[in-house]
């Protein structure tokens, strides 16, 4: 009995658990968002670390540079 | 010839017995005395006088015994005069003279037919018949002469003139009988090699009348032989320098004549000709002659002075006789030039007939140098075949001086020169470039026919016009000289020349059907002529070409079966080989090439036929894998036909393209170290040819191919690194060597650039400095100093400055300025730099002249109707030259004729890097004008083609970005800035750019500056994206801000061109 009513009552949590948990719309956008900008910067790092490694002559190496270390850098958290 | 017995072997006093006696008895009578005064008078040459003494005799002792003696003596004295008439009446008294003494009485007989025989001689040789009937009345003399005194020793005399007389109207079969004759029924005569001599004489002159009708022949043949016979007997007596002499010089002409007949170029006409050679070098000098001539007669006085001391009158009489028909000969030598002079002109002549120039003009030279003032026809002789030997060797300039001098000295239209003008005219249509100049030869051809207008040669030098016209695409013109001949002329074998020529035209005019058409005329209308075979090959040969491939097989095959000796054969096998491969039928082509390989090895076709058997091959094992991706081709006939050549023609001029071959087949076969092998051994085995610079180019190629496939530098690992290193240092290695091996090849150009390349890509990974690069071009420069390789590599150098001039220092230009030499050939992309930066400097003058000095260094053949058809060198050569011309006329305000050429160009040349540059221009320029859509359509066009060079190519690609961002399409735009770099990474400035931008763009995307993509993108529709509100406001208006100055105030679609978004962002 105990053992049954403790699975309800994690069925119970679960099921509040989902509900409280399901994203608004616009929360998804920004989510989809979020994680679009954080590929870009990838990608973005990449090329500047290929442009580095590959034309380290280039007068674009260095300012590439500023840039591999710019973002290399956590941003700051949001107060 | 040698005047044996004429009627100058003659003295009366001799006959007479007048000497004999008058020294005997020492007693003169008035008549006796005449006679001996007249004689001597005709021993002097005083005739007149001497006619009237022998005449006075019989006027003043009518009772003489001389009277007869005096008869005789005043006919032949009439002879000398050339009074035949009244000669042949004094002769004829002692016919019916009472008491004439059978000496005399024969010796008149036979003198009258030898008048008769002289008279004719001396008619005109328009006069045929007469002439003819007199030769016979002679010959009717003699024979009636023969008839009268049967056992007269003056019937060898008679037969003797017979002969001669028979031979003076071509009866050259009776003369030689007469003769031989002659030779039977005196066989101990002391002139029987006189009649021998002559007997050779005429049969010579038999031979070649029975060639002259109808070519060598066995009866022409014969008739030499026996006259060779003839004048080795002469020789082999060893008893008379006169007549040996003679006969070597005889002799020299027969194996002359029978050289000439005999087959061209054929071991038995290159043996007859040192047959000919050996006899003339055996000719004697005329001074040496007339000295043993001299001893010969006293040697014969001698005899006879015996002979009166032991009171013996015939002997006497005999070699009196003897010795004044020798004085005869030494006189007739004496009157003659030096006739070792006269073969050593005709052992030139020799020379000249076997090719040998230079020993004919020694020989020549040689003789000029004892030749007399009066000897003016030798010299003519020699002045025409000095001519002629630098004409043969088209040695131009002496050719000419040597044709001019001969007009001065000679006249312009004397008979001799009769095609000198022609010969020379024809020098000029020698394909050799430094030679060619069809103009010049058109001026000499019209001279020949001005000079000659009825002569064979000139109809040749219309033809040979013709010919020279159709070089300067004067085809109407060409047409219209063919026209005048085929009009004026009637000479069958001209005619078929010049209908030949025609068709010729017409071919050359890409008339194609009207060229068939003509050439079976040809073909049909003059069987048997060189021409008709040559037509009918082309009739094949033009519809193989045309592509009718089934007409080309009949007709070859046809020429092939009935011309089984042409000497078109291999090429007429080659094109039908040709015509089988286009039908598929590869099998029956293999077969065919490999006749013309196997039955012609050292024809023309024979070579290329093995490399279309090798391509053929290959093509074969490369169909036989298709679709089958886990097999390779398998090349092994390939090589074998390709080894085959190369033991075969080690000499060839193909043997690199051999050896390439196979290093090219290796490379595609993945075995780069049988292709090293290959080009290896070609440096060691042919390393003095001028073609070891391409086998070390392809050597440093290779070596450099082979460390870019290890990967970019800085991403390899320690080992590759070395590697990497090791491979260019050994590309540099053949790279130098194949400077220096070759230092004037065309090759160094490739081979600098090469250099180059490495050199930029060591800089770029900082294995070099700028400096060093500089330092060592201008140290490889220095080893040149003096020769055309030197302004190469300073261009060379001047190049790598201009790709790294960032500073914008322009130092290249004043290093290309300085080194540039108009006398020099440079690469068409050194000029094409060159060229333009002089237009950029405003120096259109001398640009232009740039320009034109490249179009005429690489000029579009002559013969080549259609330009297009050109070499990829030339080409590009006539594209830039076309593209600065453009260019300037652009400068100069002429946009209208800049247009014009630009259009030309794009017509005539539409692969080439110019037409990418040119279209590239108008998409940067629309790219100006913020026509985007116009701009994306052309530039993709240039960044996809082929043709256009690495950089223009490179350059599109980030103008087509950059318009792309314009557009706000972004991950387009990101797409193709990153790209630059996969697809164009030895454009280092540009791919460093394309990755900065495409970096920016995306961060813009990952801090929202710039809308990220909807998920259907369509980026053409998000012109509006800017303005929607973004994360963080103020950032699109900003972004919007950063593009435009960049697209308005740098949209330079150069490869430096900075960034226009703000570096200072961050």
């Amino acid at each position: 009995m105990v053992q049954r009513l403790a699975l309800l009552l994690a069925a119970g949590f679960i099921a509040l658990g989902a509900v409280s948990c399901k994203k608004s719309p616009k929360d998804a956008i920004a989510e989809k968002q979020a994680k679009f900008r954080a590929d870009q910067k990838a990608r973005a790092l990449k090329q500047y670390q290929d442009l580095v490694k590959k034309y380290p002559e280039s007068e674009f190496a260095e300012k590439a540079k500023e840039r591999i270390r710019a973002l290399a850098t956590p941003a700051p958290a949001k107060k | 010839m040698i005047a044996a017995r004429s009627p100058l072997a003659f003295s009366v006093v001799v006959a007479l017995g007048l000497g004999f006696v008058a020294r005997a008895q020492q007693q003169e009578t008035l008549d006796q005395r005449d006679m001996r005064q007249a004689e001597a008078l005709s021993g002097e040459s005083k005739y007149a006088e001497a006619v009237a003494l022998y005449q006075g005799i019989s006027q003043k002792y009518p009772t003489s015994p001389y009277i007869p003696g005096a008869n005789l003596g005043a006919a032949v004295s009439l002879f000398f005069l050339k009074d035949y008439d009244k000669a042949a009446e004094a002769a004829r008294k002692n016919f019916t003279a009472k008491n004439v003494p059978p000496e005399i009485l024969e010796r008149s007989y036979v003198l009258v037919p030898q008048i008769l025989s002289t008279k004719a001689a001396e008619l005109p040789a328009t006069q045929v018949e007469q002439r003819k009937r007199a030769f016979l009345e002679a010959v009717k003399g003699f024979d009636d002469f023969a008839v009268k005194f049967p056992k007269s020793p003056e019937v060898e005399t008679a037969l003797y003139g017979k002969g001669r007389a028979l031979a003076q109207i071509e009866d050259f079969e009776g003369a030689a009988a007469a003769l031989k004759q002659g030779m039977d029924q005196f066989p101990t005569s002391p002139t029987i090699l006189d009649t021998k001599f002559l007997r050779g004489l005429v049969l010579a002159q038999q031979g070649i009348k029975a060639a002259e009708n109808a070519g060598p022949n066995p009866a022409s043949t014969a008739a030499l032989d026996e006259a060779e016979k003839a004048f080795r007997e002469v020789i082999a007596a060893r008893s008379d320098l006169v007549l040996i002499n003679s006969s070597f010089m005889q002799l020299g002409d027969v194996f002359a004549l029978k050289a000439s007949f005999a087959e061209r170029e054929s071991d038995s006409q290159k043996k007859l000709n040192e047959q000919a050679l050996e006899q003339f070098r055996e000719v004697r000098a005329k001074d040496e002659v007339l000295n043993v001539q001299d001893r010969r007669i006293k040697y014969y006085l001698q005899l006879a002075e015996t002979a009166r001391l032991g009171k013996k009158i015939d002997e006497w009489r005999l070699y009196n006789r003897v010795a004044e028909k020798e004085r005869e000969k030494l006189n007739t030598i004496k009157d003659q030039p030096d006739p070792s002079l006269d073969a050593k002109l005709k052992a030139g002549q020799i020379f000249l007939a076997m090719g040998k120039y230079d020993e004919a003009r020694v020989l020549l030279n040689f003789a000029q140098g004892f030749l007399a003032e009066e000897d003016k026809d030798q010299k003519k002789r020699v002045a025409y075949f000095q001519c002629v030997t630098y004409a043969a060797q088209h040695i131009a300039d002496k050719a000419v001086a040597a044709y001019g001098k001969f007009k001065t000295d000679f006249g312009k239209a004397d008979p001799i020169a009769e095609n000198l003008a022609l010969l020379i005219g024809a020098i000029y249509l020698d394909p050799d470039p430094k030679l060619n100049n069809p103009d010049e030869a058109i001026k000499y051809l019209d001279e020949q026919v001005a000079n000659f207008p009825k002569s064979k040669y000139s109809a040749n030098a219309i033809m040979q016009k013709a010919t020279a016209l159709i070089a300067l695409k004067r085809y109407d013109d060409a047409l219209k000289a063919l026209d005048q001949t085929l009009k004026t002329q009637t000479d069958k074998e001209l005619l078929s020349q010049a209908e030949f020529a025609l068709a010729t035209v017409q071919r050359e005019m890409g008339k194609n059907e009207e060229a068939v058409a003509s050439f079976k005329t040809v073909r049909d209308k003059y069987p048997g002529t060189e021409q008709a075979e040559q037509a009918a090959f082309w009739v094949g040969q033009i519809a193989g070409v045309a592509g009718d491939t089934a007409t080309a097989l009949t007709e070859l095959t046809a020429f092939i079966e009935k011309n089984p000796e042409s000497s078109l054969m291999a090429s007429a096998l080659y094109f039908k080989a040709r015509a089988q491969a286009q039908t598929d039928d590869a099998s029956g082509a293999l077969v065919t090439y490999g006749e013309i390989v196997q039955r012609f090895p050292q024809s023309e076709p024979a070579q290329p036929a093995m490399f279309e058997m090798a391509a053929m091959l290959q093509r074969a094992a490369d169909s036989a894998i298709v679709g089958k991706p886990d097999e390779k081709p398998d090349y092994s006939k390939v090589h074998a036909i390709i080894d085959e050549f190369v033991q075969k023609y080690p000499d060839s001029d193909r043997i690199y393209a051999a050896y390439d071959f196979n290093a090219q087949l290796a490379i595609k076969e993945d075995k780069q170290d049988a292709a090293i092998k290959a080009y290896e051994d070609f440096i060691a085995q042919h390393g003095a040819k001028p073609d070891v610079s391409r086998a070390h180019l392809s050597l440093a190629t290779i070596w450099k191919a082979g460390a870019e496939k290890l990967g970019p530098f800085l991403v390899l690992g320690k080992d590759d690194q070395a590697k990497w290193k090791e491979s260019m240092e050994t590309a540099i290695k053949h790279a130098e060597q194949g400077i220096e091996k070759a230092p004037e090849s065309d090759a160094v150009s490739q081979l600098l650039d090469v250099l180059l390349k490495i050199d930029t890509l060591r800089m770029q990974v900082s294995l070099k400095k700028a400096d060093e690069i500089k330092g060592y071009f201008e140290s490889l420069a220095g080893k040149f100093e003096g020769k055309t390789t030197k302004p190469k590599i300073l261009f060379a150098l001047a190049n790598f400055l201009a790709d790294n001039d960032r500073e914008k220092k322009a130092e290249w230009f004043d290093i290309m300025d300085k080194a540039y030499d108009p006398k020099l050939i440079f690469s068409p992309a050194d000029l094409d730099r060159f060229g333009n930066a002089l237009v950029d400097r405003k120096q259109n003058d001398k640009a232009k002249t740039v320009f034109d000095k490249l179009a005429k260094d690489y000029p579009v053949p002559p013969n080549l109707a259609d330009p297009s058809k050109v070499t990829r060198t030339v080409g590009d050569a006539q594209s830039v030259a076309m593209a600065g011309r453009a260019r300037i006329l652009q400068a100069d305000g002429k946009a209208a004729e800049a247009a014009t050429i630009l259009e030309e160009l794009k017509k005539i040349y539409p692969w080439s890097a110019k037409v990418m540059e040119a279209n590239f221009g108008i998409g940067a320029g629309l790219f100006e004008q913020k026509k985007y859509d116009e701009a994306l359509e052309i530039l993709a066009n240039v960044a996809k083609s082929n043709t256009g060079s690495v950089k223009i190519r490179a350059q599109a690609m980030m103008i087509m970005a950059k318009a792309l961002e314009q557009q706000a399409k972004y991950d387009e735009a990101i797409n193709n800035y990153i790209k630059i770099a996969s697809f164009f990474e030895s454009e280092r400035d540009i791919a460093a750019e394309g990755l900065w931008r495409g970096g920016q763009l995306l961060e813009d995307q990952a801090t929202g500056k710039i809308v990220p993509p909807k998920p259907t993108p369509k980026p053409a529709a998000t012109p509006k994206a800017a303005a929607k509100p973004s994360p963080k406001p103020g950032a699109a208006p900003k972004a919007a801000e950063k593009a435009e100055p960049k697209a308005a105030g740098k949209p330079a679609p150069k490869a430096g061109a900075k960034p226009a978004a703000s570096p200072a962002k961050k």
